[in-house]
């Protein structure tokens, strides 16, 4: 028994000096889903984000210059320019060390989710001349959340891969086609 | 593996030691002796945990987060209250309270995996995603068995180790409660 109150007294005393660790308890996830698409069509790479509209609204708060403002404040177009600003440096696509450049072109909301659409052209080319190695780089809200994960599903000629973008590997991934 | 790796990583993220917190409440009575048991406790959890995951996930179930965080809680405080009541015996009924448990636990859950999994065919992802977290369950317990084996051949009282540890447990579960009671 009085091995049950030295624990108790323990953790209380621990409670006292960092009170901190004990608001934590709840398990937040902080976390996006992308898919990408590459589409020998059109001739790009299309992608498509997935993550939560209040997650995403405060990393677009803090990107604003003008502090007054708000981004529930802005106007649709204000609003894409931004979101363009933001993934075109937060999302990086490259293939056989190549880059491809990212281009943001619009937004869709979900019910609890916020869908964010993006392509990046590669020009003419074969199936065959797009397989090799694609390097992701996803840093996506990891400015905000430390513990931000960032999944990524790579489909290429029907194969499908999934990875996740995190702090243990610097939000870098490689697929291999 | 994508999947199953995740299932690991969600039980042995320390950000979010709810999972942690159960695991060493449940394991208290066991030692390397009990691995019958062990496998068991950890199986009928994961079951529980796996099922009402997906129930949630579908939308068949959607109880408000703040109470299940809330239950969470209160199993973890359960639990160590279990343990005590039977005097550290591995008693048979821990592990139909591991498997209801369990149900509360994937609760918790079920919004995560439906946003994560959306893109990717549910069931693909489900059975790897729950075998990870069998697997970081058992690398846990086997972690926690080392110690409270360590502790005996040291100390030589492993009680004296497991009362502490009911004591840490009941304390934070406590503070958890407290801290989750919707208002």
């Amino acid at each position: 028994m009085k091995f049950l109150l030295i624990g108790l007294l323990y953790t209380l005393g621990l409670q006292q000096s960092d009170p901190a660790t004990y608001t934590k308890v709840r398990h937040e996830f902080y976390v996006s889903v992308t898919d990408f698409n590459v589409d020998v069509e059109k001739g790009a790479v299309t992608g498509v984000i997935k993550t939560f509209p209040d997650d995403w609204e405060r990393a677009m708060n803090a990107l604003l210059e003008e502090k007054v403002m708000r981004y529930v404040q802005l106007e649709e177009q204000e609003r894409g320019a931004l979101h363009g600003k933001y993934l075109e440096s937060h999302v990086r696509l490259s293939l056989n060390g190549t880059p491809l450049r990212i281009e943001y072109y619009g937004t869709n909301s979900g019910p609890d989710e916020i869908y964010l659409l993006f392509t990046a052209d590669y020009g003419e080319a074969t199936i065959e001349e797009l397989k090799g190695i694609w390097e992701v780089e996803l840093t996506l809200l990891a400015d905000i959340y430390p513990s931000q994960e960032n999944i990524v599903i790579f489909h290429h000629d029907g194969e499908k891969q999934t990875n996740s973008c995190r702090d243990g590997n610097d939000y870098q991934l490689q697929f291999e086609f | 593996m994508f999947y199953f790796n995740l299932g690991i990583r969600h039980i042995t993220d320390l950000e979010g030691y709810d999972h942690m917190l159960f695991l060493l409440a449940l394991t208290l009575p066991l030692s390397f002796v009990h691995w019958k048991a062990t496998l068991k406790w950890i199986t009928a959890f994961t079951i529980g945990h796996s099922l009402s995951l997906a129930l949630a996930a579908m939308d068949v179930v959607h109880p408000p987060s703040s109470w299940v965080e809330l239950g969470i809680a209160i199993t973890i405080a359960a639990t160590g209250l279990f343990h005590l009541f039977n005097g550290f015996k591995v008693a048979y009924g821990a592990m139909w309270m591991a498997g209801i448990f369990g149900l509360i636990h994937g609760l918790g859950f079920g919004s995560y995996y439906q946003f994560i999994a959306q893109s990717d065919s549910f069931w693909w992802a489900w059975i790897p995603f729950n075998l990870g977290i069998e697997a970081g369950q058992i690398l846990v317990v086997l972690v926690l068995l080392f110690v409270y084996w360590s502790v005996e051949k040291i100390w030589r009282n492993p009680k004296g180790l497991k009362w502490m540890l009911l004591g840490v447990i009941l304390t934070l579960s406590a503070q958890m409660i407290l801290d989750r009671l919707p208002v």
